[in-house]
This record gives C-alpha cells, structure tokens and sequence, in this order.
C-alpha cells in the first residue's frame, strides 16, 4: 500500500528516509556478537531447533538462557509450573504466540483479568487446565479464548471451598472440536455449559455426589453417539447406581470403572454386559460375584484388555476359566485373587493370543511356569509380584527361556531362584533368552550359579535390588556375560564389592544407569564409575561407606574423582537429613552421593 | 523496471534494479512511506549494512528475485534444516563473522528467505554439539557460574521431550 507523506520536496523526502533508516538501525545497533542476537532473530533460529537441542543452547550463556527461555515456554507448550512466579508470569504476558496448551491452578495465585486478556489475543488454545476456579471464572476464561472452539482437551477441577454462584447470564460456546473431558471435582452450577457439549469421544468424571448427577447424566444424553471411552470414578452409596443406567445406551470401547459399594449393585447388568464393543475393560470394584463375572466375560466377544482389582470373592476357578476364554484377550492383569495351584493348572488353556500377562497374590511355581509358558507362547511380557509362596526355582526362567521366543520384559519372585541341580550334574542344557531386554528379580533369593546359567544376548534393563544373597563373584559374571546392559539396579545389595564395580564399570560399555544405593560400598566404586563409564546419565551412590576420610578429605576427595572426568563434573554439596549428600553434574551426566553423618550425642 | 540508489553504511553506492532492492520489505515500506516517484533521483541510506555485506544480500537477491513470496506464519510448522537448495549452500560458505552480519542484515532489511535459510545454515553448525562447543564455535563466553549452570539444568527438567 501506497500513501503519500505530507513531506513531499525532495530534501524532506532524503531526511525522512534516513530518519525511518536510523530508527529501525537503532533496534539492532547493540548486537555485536552472537550472544546478542535480536529477539526476533533468535525466534527464527530457535523454531529449527527440538526442545531438547534448545535444552542445551540455554546452556550456552545468560543471554542465549534468557532468549530459549522466552521463547519455548510462549512457543511449545505452557506448564502450570510457569505461573509460579511473578516474572514468567510477565514473560506470558509479553509474548504473544502460538501456544496451544494451557494448565492454571488457582492457588498460584491467577491474575484472572490478565489471563483474559492474553487469551482474548488468540483462538487456537487446544488443551486446557484448570485447577480450584469457581464456574463463573472457568466460563470467563473459555469464553476469552474463542468461546472455546479451539479446544480438544478440557480438564476441569472446580475449587471446593469457593462459591459457585449461577446467577450470572450463561453465553454461548462452541465446543464443536472437544473431545475430551475430564470432571474430577465438579458442580451443578456447571451444567448450562455442560449443556453446549456434544461431540465427546471421551469422559473422565468422578461421582461422589448426587448433586452432580444432572451435569453427568446431561453429558451423557449430549454424547451418547460420540463417546467412547468413559473413566469413572463413582464413591458413595449403591443408590447412585441407578444413575449409571444412562451408560447403558452407549457403545463404548473403553471403560473404567473404579467404585467403593458395600452393597451389591447391577452395574454388570446394566451397563458393562450391554458393551458388545469393548475392547478395553479395567475394574476396581468389590461388589462383583462369581457369576457376574463369568458373564461378562461370555459377552465380552472383542476384548483385548482386562484389568481387573479387588475380585476377592468373584475371582474364582469358574470365573477366570470364563476370562481365560476371551478369545481375542492380548492383555491381562489381575490383582488380588487367591488360588489353589491345582485349580490354576486345569484353567490353563492354550492362549495363543495373549502378549502380557500379569499378576499379583496368587500362586506361581514351576508347575504352573511349565503350563502357562506352554499355553502363551506369545508372551511379550510376564510380571508376577507379590506371589503368595515364592515358590519358583531356576526352572521358571528356563521355562520361559525355552518356550517364550518374544519374550521382553520378565519379572519372576521368588525364595527359591537357586542354580538347577540338574544342570550341575551336566544333564541340563542353557538355553538362551532371544529377545528378553528387561529382567527383573528383586528380593529373591538369587546367587552367581544361578546369574551363570542366564543367556540373554539383547539384555538391557538388570534390575536385582534387595538381593542380599548377591556376592562380589555374582556382580562379576554379570559383567562378564551381559555386555550390552545400560540400566542396572543394586539397590541394598549388600553382598557387592569395590572390586566388582571397578569390572563392571570396565567391562559394561554402554552403561547409563547405575543405582548402587545402600550397597555398602566405598568412593572407590564411585571413582570407577565417574572414570570408565563413558556413556553414563544417572548414577546412584546415595549411602556410600566415608571409610576413614573425615567429612572434610571425603569432599576434597570427590572434588577431585569429578575432574577425573571429561567435561568435568561440577559439585554442589548440602546436608539432608542425617546424611551429607552431594550433587555432581555435567552436560550429560548426573550423579547423587551421600553418607550418613554421625549422630552427635 | 527503474533502478533505485542504495547507500551503505562506508558510503558506498550501489545503483539497484527497483526489483532486488524490494526483496527488502523495510526497503519497500521506506519507500511507500515516503512516497519516492519514479525517475527520482533518491538515495536510500542503509546505515546498517556495510558495502560488502549488502553486495553479498544483493547478489542473494538478484538470484532469488523470482522465487515465490514466503508465506507468512508458518513458524508452528515443523522445520526441517537439510533443505537448503545447493547454490545458497555455496553462498553461505562464509566465515562465522559474515554469516552473523548476514543474519543481521537479513533481519534489519526484512528478507524472509535470506533469514530462513541463515538461520538453518546456523543451526546446522549448532545441531549436536555440546555447550562449550557451540561456545567455541561462536565464540561466545560462558558467564554462567557453576551454581548458575545447575539451576538452568534443574530449570530444563520440567519440559521433557514428548
């Protein structure tokens, strides 16, 4: 667009055009080196950049800080932490881009009219928090931001001790892209906004009174042909129950269902037998029996996924024969039945479909481990905790070695996991674990024998905490025989050495974590770690034995392992308790460190 | 199309088909503003941009003069930075110091193309590189102390990677 200046003679002409010229170098004329990029060239060059590529450009100097700092939290996302203080509050306010993701909580202490008011500059908030706000200011900041027509997410949690005041004049809003809701802590005073919602795909609420059920039951009526996936957190009497009936209209491919009845209720009648679609189903219930569990898994044709909590009673040999059944059944977790292992053992039917199985407080043995094994062959992932009689032996682990060939992750309990006696007479063969990344047996009873006899190529995750059994000689094989580790946990292991720390820290290349917490060992092993694992982010010494150093030579001492490394590590030290503990860090590497100080009396 | 005289920062004189120079949206809204008629005989100063800098953005210019105008707000695309076309890569084979006046000069003169693809050639030499080395490359000092460096580390935790 053209427009003429009133300056028109050719002198004036030359001056406004070297005046124009010198106001716009002014902005610039400061920047003489590359920490002193203008902002908005700086904006450009950071949007090449991924959040963790700006992590380390923040690093590089304050100017550089300052211009990351300003840029990612307007630019990427908006976290409820940035509202904490005064001054990035500020930053918000002077940067107006294109976030899309907003969380507010009200005790941080919102200005409420400059939250509009910045709001109000844009249209394309997409996911939305808000924490301990009263209706009226919800409705207030939905309508500023577009009258909520951008918004994909919305979580609310009205404040409880607020009040709700419905008397003001509800205006329109247009929530045609939402599709996700979640309710945890709601109103009545809420439903003539509820009302304008009507394309949710999923609804996560809690119901704990029946002064909400209008606000539930209008969302429910509103989205019977949209929703999906329902979360439902239901505390209270059963007379709430009826409320649930509305649910029974919907075709539903995810429920959750966490309740605390005493009494018996027909929620299996009414809603979870009616959703032929299920394919995914979690319950935290008490209130089910035998029989209503059975039935539900007959009707249950598509489920893939089943979680199921608190089925004391109703998890029975006819009940889980009637699970174990679920012909497309991929995932299941049970927690909380009781078993014998003769019941167990006749239920086991071939599941060829299943890929994670798993379980706590029931029983798992050898037997069982030969069946299960047998009748899974596509487990991907078996986890067993808290098993009632820590009954296994070495012969669980070569029974998933042997018959699991996609196995991952494998996490066996157990007072018995000691060397096969077979093996020792030469009359048993090692087998291998192909794929297994993740290995886990903590608080078992486990020795080097037992290490010795364990083939995994693809390991990865070691995680062997609490296991006071575990000597010097065991740390070593695992060096010697799991090359490719980066995660190993020794946590309270307290039958480790020095010595054997030095060997894995030679030996595991690519380690990148190691927490050796209550391990009982010495700055020796902390030296050897810092020193030769080249590749290590997390480290845990907390814990570490001071030996015969004072307080002062133990300090002195971990200054300088930390110039051992290259970059080296730099230290911050404070007390904690009854232990003295130090933070070492470098650009890649972080390390915790502590002893316990002498008490003084 | 008529010429237009550009005046740098050393005085020196560049005579400019009137269609290179409005690659430059602060060359274009300097002269809209001031309502420069054709076939006059106005310099435009450009006290920022030194003579070998702004011969380098012209010559940037004169061959980028066709391409299609950048469209404007696609920041919240994904960026890539392995798509500089082979020529500006020859271009832009600079010392640090050129390239940082180029970036300036793109940014003072308002040219979308040659700042796009100044910045991905800098965050090309940044990609991968630790903070010292960034510091060395670019010569930038670290006024960080280490108590500073860790709270920044502690500052970074909260906004993990998706």
């Amino acid at each position: 667009m053209t427009y003429k200046n009133p300056l028109n003679d050719n002198n004036n002409k030359s001056k406004a055009l070297r005046a124009v010229s010198l106001w716009k170098a002014s902005s610039v004329a400061m920047c003489s080196s590359w920490s002193k990029l203008p902002s908005e060239v700086a904006d450009k060059l950071f949007t090449n950049f991924t959040i963790r590529e700006l992590k380390t450009l923040s690093l590089v100097c304050h100017d550089w800080f300052i211009a990351v700092d300003s840029f990612w939290r307007s630019k990427i996302a908006i976290n409820e932490d940035f509202f904490k203080t005064e001054e990035r509050r500020t930053v918000l306010l002077k940067s107006n881009r294109n976030y899309v993701n907003l969380k507010l909580n009200h005790n941080d202490g919102i200005d409420l009219e400059k939250v509009t008011t910045i709001l109000g500059a844009k249209n394309n908030l997409e996911y939305l928090s808000l924490v301990g706000f009263t209706v009226n200011e919800v409705s207030e900041i939905i309508q500023s931001s577009g009258k909520g027509k951008s918004l994909e997410t919305l979580h609310l949690s009205f404040s409880e001790f607020r009040s709700h005041s419905c008397d003001f004049e509800v205006p329109k809003y247009d929530f045609e892209n939402l599709s996700s809701l979640t309710l945890s802590f709601y109103m009545k005073e809420f439903e003539p906004i509820a009302s304008f919602i009507k394309n949710l795909e999923t609804l996560n609420v809690g119901l704990a009174s029946k002064e909400n059920f209008n606000v539930f039951r209008s969302l429910m009526n509103n989205n019977v042909n949209t929703l999906k996936n329902l979360y439902i957190l239901c505390k209270g009497d059963s007379e709430m129950e009826e409320h649930l009936l509305d649910l029974q209209n919907l075709k539903l491919e995810r429920f959750d269902l966490t309740t605390d009845f005493e009494d018996k209720t027909n929620i299996h009648r009414n809603i979870i037998k009616n959703q032929k679609s299920l394919k995914c189903l979690h319950l935290v219930t008490n209130d089910f029996t035998e029989d209503d569990l059975s039935e539900i898994s007959l009707n249950l044709k598509e489920l893939e996924d089943l979680f199921l909590e608190g089925f004391n009673k109703a998890l029975t040999k006819q009940s889980l024969r009637t699970i174990w059944n679920i012909p497309t059944l991929k995932v299941l977790e049970l927690h909380g039945f009781i078993y014998s292992k003769e019941d167990f053992l006749e239920i086991l039917s071939p599941k060829p479909t299943l890929k994670t199985l798993i379980f706590s407080s029931c029983i798992f043995d050898d037997d069982i481990a030969e069946k299960l094994f047998e009748n899974c062959p596509s487990l991907e992932m078996f986890i067993s905790i808290l098993v009632r009689e820590k009954a296994a032996t070495y012969r669980s682990i070569q029974e998933a070695a042997d018959k699991l060939e996609s196995l991952e992750y494998l996490s066996i309990l157990s007072d018995n996991l000691k060397s096969s006696e077979n093996l020792k007479n030469g009359s048993f063969e090692i087998r291998p674990f192909k794929k297994l990344k993740c290995l886990t047996l903590n608080n078992s009873d486990i020795n080097e024998l037992c290490l010795d006899e364990i083939i995994a190529p693809e390991l990865k995750i070691l995680d062997l905490s609490c296991i006071t059994g575990l000597s010097a000689k065991g740390v070593m094989t695992i060096a010697e025989k799991f090359p490719t580790i980066h995660d190993l946990n020794f946590f309270g292991c307290e039958g480790i050495s020095d010595l054997a720390i030095l060997e894995i820290s030679k030996k595991l290349k690519f380690l990148k974590r190691i927490i050796l917490y209550g391990s009982g060992l010495s700055l020796k092993s902390f030296a050897a770690v810092v020193e030769n694992c080249r590749h290590l982010e997390n480290a845990d010494f907390r814990y570490i034995e001071r030996g015969s150093f004072s307080e002062n030579e133990f300090e002195d001492e971990v200054r300088r392992i930390c110039q051992l490394r290259r970059p080296p590590l730099t230290l911050e030290t404070h007390k904690e308790g009854n232990s003295q503990l130090f933070n070492l860090a470098s650009d890649t590497t972080e390390i915790v460190l502590s002893y316990e100080l002498k008490s003084s009396d | 199309m008529p010429n237009i005289k550009l005046q740098s920062s050393d005085g020196e004189i560049f005579d400019t088909s009137l269609d290179i120079a409005l690659c430059s949206l602060t060359i274009k809204t300097m002269i809209d503003d001031c309502g420069i008629d054709e076939g006059e005989d106005t310099v435009v100063p450009l006290p920022n941009v030194n003579s070998t800098i702004l011969r380098k953005v012209l010559t940037w210019a004169q061959y980028h003069k066709d391409d299609p105008q950048p469209t404007e707000d696609d920041d919240s695309k994904e960026k890539r930075t392995d798509d500089i076309s082979s020529w500006d890569a020859d271009f832009l084979k600079v010392d640090q110091g050129t390239l940082f006046e180029l970036i300036l000069a793109a940014n003072y003169l308002d040219i979308k193309g040659l700042l796009d693809v100044t910045c991905k050639t800098v965050a090309n030499m940044i990609k991968g590189k630790t903070p010292e080395e960034i510091r060395k490359t670019f010569n930038i000092k670290n006024d960080f102390t280490p108590a500073e460096e860790e709270q920044v580390r502690k500052e970074n935790e909260w906004c993990e990677e998706k």
